[in-house]
């Protein structure tokens, strides 16, 4: 090979590394995109530091539930029950500390609450993990029936609100700077932890491969456990957020946020398949989602009504770019010689 | 435009003076700081529950049009923590008010509270709030409608079926969560309770949808003897009532000896027309096309006259079709508010805060067609 071949060669191979990080960060551009576009059309929506701030603040509990969908979805599997474990710690911790007809108010420690409600959400989550893990059921089963029995069992306990809650145990999600501080302090300590960290090369390994990882010597059973302890650990503070945001614990609390937790996600690029994405990509996904939103609901030419159909639409785009990146980075991975 | 009495009206004039006496002595007390014009408005409802939402919602915008106010309409996707999150973006930017059908009572509480703090008031309608802050909250009592369905039920099983004591009722309710489905259940069972000629058998969960509805009675009656009467919680579950019993062979017009008594909670297009026909014998309906109109009428008092409680009415009065008019407009082929279907209204206190109470209204066959039923207005749409 002469000099100028490579070159060349070194030129297509640098292009084609910088398309596939370009691939594997497309949430920032078009974020940056979203935000001009908004600027353009409802400006009002970033008109001044408090509705931004909002934006952050409404949008703290739900950028806890896309990261603990993508720590699942990064390992291969995906946690239907992140909403239900959100709603039923909050519930159960409510009833120990607040007042309601049936409450059983127990105490006022905002510290009690705090440990009780991660309590909650850890032993769920070491549950989900160990039925998945060591009896082998299909992640998609145990985790819809963990949806199901813990929807059911917060009825079950309180069909009224929960109100009168201590001080001290609602003031993250009643306190913007606490809650948004929360959710990017969660962001970046997963972010390098999935990066520079053997448990988190672990579970990207686990999420491309679970054989090869295997058989490389990773013990993919206490992975998938640990997953879905940090899932269920990471949708309690959810749960500890939207309570405090709320100011009380209404009944239905933690329902209709699987799909948007989804959404954020894979708009963030994580892959619905596994072992592929960034969780800080899935904070994009989020910060998307809420901006998305929020101008929905400003924008003046948009009703009411078509608000849930917009947001269909919006996921739609999303997830036609998704697949597109998809087949672009094959074709650049064939191209390379780097298939996987 | 509406007129608010002459009790009213002198309230209102000695708050301006004061107010006006305030303003040269400047911002003394640290007051203030709302607007003093109702020109834009706020407003976060559910937009997602058929046409008894939909004459709600669009009444609003109808009347805010009227009044040339501005209005941006935020649904609250079934979610308190959407719903808090407008009610901050409102109270954030320029909004010079705020109408919240409340989805969860207690919810929204720290952000009504918050938007009340910064001077934009806060009126609740149809669904009420915890937060005592609000100047007003206006509807109706769903336990009182719950009591009048079960009125109207005992009083046709006495017309209709005066020698089949003990009567035996299904009790089909809304949502186990929802605080008015709890209200309206609890209503008529309270009734039924003080009355030995009647037996509730059964209280059927339907979470106030028609499918459910139609599925639990229609089990039930398959596995039981067919209940004397049936009361619905609301026109869903109502409508789903009548398709089951349709279904079962089991559908007659009052006067026939095989009719089972139906009531229910809401009229509506559908509901109207069977009421006429006798299949159902009363439904309790609201006058929801006025709760918004009512709201923004007061909460365009209470701005004008510096933000004061005064121009709401004291708690424990009777307010009349003589004391307070919503001016009526031609909307939707009919002279829309021109009946004060409302009134009487009483104003109670609720919740640590007015409660504008209005009247129900009572379904038969004798009123089923006439115009001032929001369903036989939103029906023809």
């Amino acid at each position: 090979m002469n000099g100028e071949n490579i070159v060349i060669g070194r030129f297509f191979e640098d292009t084609d590394s910088l398309l596939l990080s370009l691939l594997d960060n497309m949430i920032w551009p078009i974020l940056a995109i979203v935000i001009l576009g908004v600027l353009a059309f409802v400006p009002q929506t970033l008109a001044s530091a408090s509705s931004i701030q909002l934006i952050f603040w409404a949008g703290a509990p739900l950028g806890l539930l896309v990261l603990a969908e993508s720590v699942t979805l990064l390992s291969g599997h995906f946690d239907l029950s992140i909403g239900a474990i959100a709603g039923f710690s909050a519930m159960f911790t409510g009833m120990v500390l607040g007042n309601c007809p049936s409450c059983w108010n127990y105490s006022d420690s905002a510290l009690l609450g705090f440990v009780l409600i991660l309590v909650i959400g850890l032993v769920i989550g070491v549950v989900n993990g160990v039925m998945i893990a060591k009896v082998g059921l299909n992640p998609f089963l145990q985790t819809l029936a963990f949806l199901i029995i813990l929807e059911g069992a917060k009825t079950a306990m309180q069909t009224q609100p929960v109100t009168e809650l201590p001080v001290g145990y609602i003031l993250p999600g009643s306190t913007a700077l606490i809650a948004i501080g929360l959710v990017l302090g969660a962001f970046i300590a997963f972010g390098v932890v999935m990066k520079y960290t053997r448990f988190g090369q672990a579970v990207y390994a686990v999420g491309s491969d679970a054989n090869a990882a295997r058989e490389v010597g990773i013990n993919t059973d206490r992975i998938i456990i640990a997953v879905y302890t940090i899932s269920g650990l990471l949708s309690a503070l959810a749960g500890l957020l939207i309570t405090g945001f709320i100011g009380i614990v209404p009944p239905l609390i933690g329902e209709n946020l699987l799909f948007q937790a989804f959404a954020g996600a894979v708009i963030g690029g994580v892959s619905l398949f596994g072992g592929r994405g960034k969780v800080t990509g899935a904070l994009g996904g989020v910060i998307l989602i809420e901006i998305i939103q929020t101008a929905l609901d400003n924008s003046p030419a948009i009703e009411a009504t078509q608000i849930q159909m917009i947001n269909g639409f919006v996921l739609l785009i999303a997830i036609l770019l998704y697949a597109t990146q998809e087949r672009i980075r094959e074709r650049v991975l064939a191209r390379t010689g780097r298939g996987e | 435009m509406y007129n608010i009495g002459r009790r009213g009206f002198l309230r209102a004039a000695g708050t301006v003076g004061v107010a006006g006496i305030a303003g040269c002595l400047g911002d003394i007390a640290g007051s203030g700081g709302g607007s003093d014009k109702l020109k834009k408005l706020g407003m976060t409802s559910y937009v997602r529950g058929g046409a008894w939402i939909t004459a709600y919602n669009e009444a609003a915008k109808l009347y805010a049009k009227d009044q040339n106010i501005q209005i941006e309409v935020r649904p609250n996707q079934q979610s308190a923590q959407k719903q808090v999150k407008d009610i901050r973006d409102f109270a954030n930017k320029d909004f010079d008010g705020i109408l919240v059908g409340v989805w969860q009572t207690g919810a929204a509480k720290t952000a009504i509270d918050y938007a009340m703090k910064k001077n934009v008031p806060v009126f609740a309608t149809n669904a009420d709030t915890a937060s005592t802050n609000v100047p007003m909250y206006t509807g109706f009592s769903n336990y009182e409608g719950g009591e009048k369905c079960a009125k109207q039920m005992l009083k046709a099983l006495k017309a209709q079926k005066p020698n089949k004591k003990p009567w035996k009722v299904l009790n089909i309710r809304g949502s186990q969560g929802n605080q008015s489905a709890n209200q309206r259940s609890q209503g008529f069972l309270d009734v039924m309770k003080s009355n030995n000629d009647v037996t509730v058998v059964k209280t059927i969960n339907a979470d106030y949808a028609r499918d459910t509805a139609l599925e639990k009675t229609q089990e039930w009656i398959n596995a039981n003897k067919k209940p004397h009467g049936i009361y619905s919680g609301n026109l869903s579950m109502g409508l789903g009532v009548v398709q089951a019993l349709r279904n079962l062979n089991l559908l007659f017009k009052k006067g026939d000896s095989k009719h089972i008594v139906l009531t229910q909670m809401d009229g509506s297009p559908e509901v109207n027309p069977l009421v006429k026909q006798g299949m159902i014998d009363a439904a309790i309906d609201q006058p929801n096309y006025f709760y918004n109109p009512i709201a923004i009428a007061m909460m365009k008092q209470y701005i004008e006259n510096g933000h004061s409680m005064d121009a709401i009415p004291d708690v424990d009065s009777t307010v009349t079709a003589d004391d307070f008019t919503v001016k009526s407009g031609q909307h939707k082929g009919v002279d829309l508010w021109s009946e004060s279907i409302w009134a009487p209204a009483e104003m109670k206190e609720q919740n640590g805060h007015p409660w504008f109470k209005t009247n129900s209204i009572v379904i038969t066959q004798e009123n089923a067609d006439k115009p001032f039923l929001w369903g036989n207005v939103w029906g023809e749409a």
